[in-house]
C-alpha cells in the first residue's frame, strides 16, 4: 500500500491542536475547556499515528496513541469530578469567575 | 597671707634681724586688708572704731619696727611664680625710707580716720567708707614695703582701685563718678608706661629686686627710655604735668579722703617710686624729670591762683608741691624730696582737714560764699594758718626747711650742669614757692577775713566742729612746726632726717634763705592785699581752667578718640555687620536653592522610584489575575517563545 503523504496528517493534527488550544484559551465554561483539552490530546494522537508508519514493525506510535486514549479517559474522569466539585463549591463552572488564585 | 605661712621655711632670713621683725613686716600690710574684710561684716557702730584701732596698732607696730631697724634692711622673700625656671618672688623690704613712710602713712591715716568719724557720722555708707580707707592704706603700705617692682606694681594698681572707689564714693553724684573714672583712666596712662618700664628693667637687668637693681644701676647706666617709662608711672600717680588734671577733679571725694590722698597715700606713691628707682635713672632721664617737675610746680601754682573752689586751691597746691618733689628727684636730691614729702604730708593733711571743718560749718566749697570766719572757727583758723604758713614756706615751719633743701640742691645742681639754661629749673622752683605764698594768702583772706558773704546760711549757724575734727587738725599743725625736724630754724642740715637718709652733697647758699623768705613775704602780702580780678580776664581763665589742659585734651585726645570710635562703629556696622548679614542672606538663598533641588531632585528621585515600583506592581498584578486561562495563555506564549528561541 502506497503510504499517504504524512504532511497531510500533520496538517490535520496541527489544525486540531490549534482548535483545541483556542477552545482551551477562549471558552469560559470548564467543561468546554476540558473538551478542548481532549481535542489537543487527539491531535497529538493523530501525529503519533501518522509517524508510526515509519515504524511498521513495532508500531510504537499507535501503541502510544492507545495509551494516550486510556490516560485521557482517566484524566477526563478526574477532571469532570473536579469540575463537579468546583461547581458545588462555587455554584458556577465559569472559569473567569473562579479567581480564587488572585486572592 | 597664707602663702607666707606656707613658704615660711623657704624665707630668706638674714642672720642679723630677729624673727619678730619679719613677723611684723608681714603683719603690717596684712592688718588693713584684714580690716577691709572685717568691715564688710562689722556693724556700722563699730566700723570707725575698728578701723581706727587697726591703724593705731599699725602705727605702734611701725614705730616699733622703725626703732629696731638696723643698718641692714629687713627683707622677706617668698616664691610667687616660677615661669620656665625664672622665679618671680613676693618680696617685702623695710629700710629707713620705707620705715619713715610706714609711720607717715599710719599717722596720717589714723588722724584722717578719727576725723572721719565726726565728719561722716551721718553717712549711710559709713562701713563701706572705712573699708575702702583700709584698702587704700593697705595698698599704700604694700607699695612702701614692696621689695621688687612687680610687687610694687600690684599694690600700685590696688591704690589706683582704692582711689577710684573713694573719689567716686558719692557715686550718686555724677560729677563724682566721672571724676573717679577720670582719675582711674589718667592713672592708667601712666601705669602703662610703668609696666613697660618694668618690662624694660627685666629685659636689661634680669631682675626686679630693688636691692640688686640699685647695685646694678650704680655700676651700669640704664637706658634713658627705661627711666622715663618708669617715671610715667609717677607722672600718672603723682599728677605731674601732662597728666595732672585728674587731681583737681578728685576733689569730688569726701574731704578726709582728699587729705589722705594728698598727704600720705596716693600721690606720695609716685615720689616713693622715684626714690626707689633713682639708681636706674640715666642723666638724661633726670633732666627730663627735673623739667617735668619744674613745669608742674609752676603750672600747678599758677592754676591754684584764681580757683574759687576751696578744695581745688589745695589740690593745685599739691600738684605744685609734687612738682617740687619731682624736680628735686630730677636734681638728684632723693632725701630732699622725701623730706619735703614728709613735711608736706603733715601740713597738707592739716590743711585739708581744716578746710573740711570750714566746709562742715558753712556747707559750701565756694570761697565767694565764705569770709570772716576767723572768730567763729577759731581753732580751725589757727590750725589752717600754721599749716598754710608751713606750705607757703615761712621760717620756723617745716615747709621752709624742706623747700630750702630742695632749692639749695637745685641751685647746686644747676651750677654743675654745662648749660646755663639749667638755672631755669631752680629759678622757676623759687618762683613757684613765691606763687604758693600768693595763693595761700589769698585763700586765707577769702575764708577767714573780710565780711561773711553766704546768704543761705547765717553766720550764727556756722560752728566749730567737735574734738574728733579739731584734734587731728591741731596735731597736724603742731607737726608742721620746724622744730620737730631741725633745731636750727633756718636750715635743715643736721636734721635727724638727713642722719637717716643722708644727702649726697650738702649745698647751702647764704643768699637763698633771705631771697625765698622775701619772695614768700611779698607773695603773701600781694595775695592778701590783691583785689579779686574779674573772672573774664584771660589770666584768670587760664588759671581756673589750669592752662586749658582739659580743653586741649578734649580736642587732642578725647574728640579724636570719639571720632575714631564712631568711625570704627560705623565701619563695624557697614563692613562687619554687612559681612555677617551678607553671609546670613546668602545662606538663606542657598537654603532656598537646596530646597528646590531637594524637592525636585532628591524627592523626585525617591518619588520616581516609588512611582515606578507602584507602576511595576500594578502591571505585574494585572498578570496575576487569577484567570486560569490567562495563565495558560502565558504558558503557551512562553512555550512558543522558548521553542522559537531554540529552533
Amino acid at each position: 500500500m502506497q503510504p499517504v503523504d504524512s504532511h497531510l496528517f500533520l496538517i490535520v493534527g496541527a489544525a486540531l491542536f490549534s482548535i483545541g488550544l483556542a477552545v482551551v484559551l477562549l471558552k469560559r465554561h470548564a467543561i468546554v475547556v476540558l473538551m478542548g483539552i481532549e481535542l489537543m490530546l487527539n491531535a497529538v494522537n493523530i501525529n503519533l499515528v501518522a509517524f508510526s508508519q515509519y515504524d511498521p514493525d513495532r508500531l510504537q506510535g499507535q501503541m502510544l496513541a492507545l495509551f494516550v486514549m486510556v490516560v485521557a479517559a482517566a484524566e477526563s474522569a478526574v477532571a469532570l469530578a473536579i469540575v463537579l466539585q468546583v461547581y458545588r463549591h462555587f455554584r458556577t463552572a465559569q472559569l473567569d469567575e473562579l479567581n480564587e488564585l488572585k486572592q | 597671707m597664707g602663702i607666707f605661712a606656707a613658704n615660711s621655711e623657704r624665707l630668706r632670713m638674714p642672720v642679723a634681724t630677729p624673727q619678730l621683725l619679719h613677723l611684723l613686716t608681714i603683719v603690717l600690710p596684712a592688718l588693713p586688708f584684714a580690716g577691709f574684710l572685717a568691715l564688710a561684716v562689722a556693724s556700722r557702730r563699730i566700723a570707725g572704731i575698728l578701723a581706727i584701732a587697726l591703724t593705731g596698732i599699725g602705727l605702734i607696730l611701725s614705730i616699733g619696727l622703725a626703732l629696731s631697724l638696723s643698718k641692714q634692711p629687713i627683707t622677706l622673700l617668698a616664691n610667687w611664680a616660677i615661669l620656665s625656671g625664672v622665679s618671680f618672688p613676693i618680696s617685702l623690704r623695710v629700710d629707713a625710707l620705707a620705715a619713715m613712710m610706714l609711720i607717715l602713712v599710719h599717722f596720717v591715716a589714723l588722724l584722717v580716720q578719727i576725723y572721719s568719724i565726726s565728719y561722716l557720722h551721718d553717712e549711710p555708707k559709713l562701713r563701706r567708707y572705712f573699708a575702702y580707707l583700709q584698702l587704700f592704706i593697705g595698698s599704700m603700705l604694700g607699695i612702701v614695703m614692696a621689695g621688687n617692682l612687680l610687687v610694687m606694681y600690684a599694690f600700685w594698681e590696688l591704690v589706683g582701685l582704692a582711689s577710684y572707689l573713694l573719689i567716686g564714693f558719692y557715686a550718686e553724684r555724677q560729677a563724682a563718678s566721672k571724676a573717679a573714672m577720670k582719675a582711674f583712666l589718667m592713672n592708667r596712662v601712666g601705669d602703662i608706661g610703668f609696666l613697660l618700664g618694668i618690662f624694660l628693667t627685666y629685659y636689661y637687668f634680669h631682675t626686679l629686686d630693688f636691692e640688686i637693681l640699685s647695685l646694678k644701676g650704680a655700676s651700669a647706666i640704664a637706658p634713658t627710655v627705661l627711666g622715663l617709662c618708669l617715671f610715667m608711672g609717677c607722672v600718672g600717680k603723682s599728677a605731674q604735668f601732662p597728666l595732672l588734671t585728674w587731681l583737681p577733679d578728685a576733689m569730688e571725694g569726701p574731704t578726709p579722703v582728699s587729705a589722705l590722698l594728698h598727704a600720705a597715700t596716693m600721690v606720695a606713691a609716685g615720689i616713693f617710686l622715684l626714690a626707689r628707682i633713682h639708681p636706674l635713672l640715666s642723666p638724661d632721664a633726670l633732666v627730663v624729670i627735673a623739667l617735668i617737675g619744674t613745669i608742674t610746680a609752676v603750672w600747678g601754682g599758677y592754676s591754684a591762683l584764681f580757683q574759687m573752689d576751696i578744695k581745688k586751691v589745695l589740690a593745685f597746691s599739691t600738684v605744685s608741691q609734687l612738682g617740687l618733689m619731682v624736680a628735686a628727684m630730677g636734681t638728684g636730691n632723693v632725701s630732699g624730696a622725701m623730706f619735703h614729702l614728709l613735711t608736706h604730708a603733715f601740713f597738707k593733711a592739716g590743711l585739708f582737714l581744716s578746710v573740711g571743718a570750714v566746709i562742715h560749718a558753712v556747707h559750701t566749697q565756694d570761697m565767694r560764699h565764705m569770709g570772716g570766719l576767723r572768730k567763729t572757727l577759731s581753732t580751725t583758723f589757727i590750725g589752717y594758718t600754721i599749716c598754710s604758713a608751713a606750705l607757703a614756706g615761712l621760717p620756723f615751719l617745716s615747709g621752709f626747711l624742706s623747700k630750702e633743701v630742695i632749692l639749695g640742691e637745685a641751685f647746686a645742681w644747676a651750677s654743675d650742669q654745662r648749660s646755663k639754661l639749667a638755672y631755669f629749673v631752680p629759678v622757676l622752683l623759687l618762683l613757684s614757692s613765691g606763687l604758693t605764698a600768693l595763693y595761700m594768702a589769698r585763700q586765707w583772706r577769702l575764708i577767714f577775713f573780710g565780711d561773711y558773704r553766704n546768704k543761705d546760711i547765717p553766720l550764727t549757724q556756722a560752728h566749730e566742729p567737735d574734738w574728733f575734727m579739731r584734734g587731728p587738725v591741731i596735731l597736724l599743725a603742731i607737726f608742721s612746726i620746724g622744730l620737730w625736724f631741725s633745731i636750727n630754724p633756718l636750715s635743715a642740715h643736721g636734721s635727724w632726717f638727713f642722719q637717716i637718709l643722708p644727702i649726697t652733697e650738702e649745698a647751702s647758699f647764704w643768699w637763698l634763705a633771705p631771697i625765698s623768705i622775701g619772695l614768700v613775704l611779698v607773695g603773701g602780702w600781694v595775695g592778701f592785699r590783691m583785689p579779686e580780678p574779674h573772672t573774664n580776664s584771660v589770666f584768670v581763665q587760664i588759671s581756673i581752667s589750669y592752662g586749658f589742659l582739659d580743653v586741649v585734651y578734649k580736642y587732642i585726645v578725647i574728640s579724636p578718640t570719639h571720632r575714631l570710635a564712631s568711625l570704627l562703629s560705623r565701619a563695624d556696622r557697614r563692613v562687619i555687620d554687612g559681612l555677617v548679614n551678607g553671609a546670613g542672606i546668602s545662606t538663606v538663598v542657598l537654603a532656598h536653592l537646596t530646597r528646590v533641588v531637594d524637592r525636585l531632585g532628591v524627592d523626585g528621585l525617591v518619588n520616581g522610584i516609588a512611582w515606578l515600583a507602584g507602576r511595576l506592581g500594578r502591571m505585574t498584578r494585572s498578570v496575576q489575575n487569577g484567570q486560569v486561562q490567562s495563565y495558560i495563555t502565558a504558558a503557551v506564549v512562553g512555550l512558543l517563545l522558548v521553542l522559537w528561541w531554540i529552533l
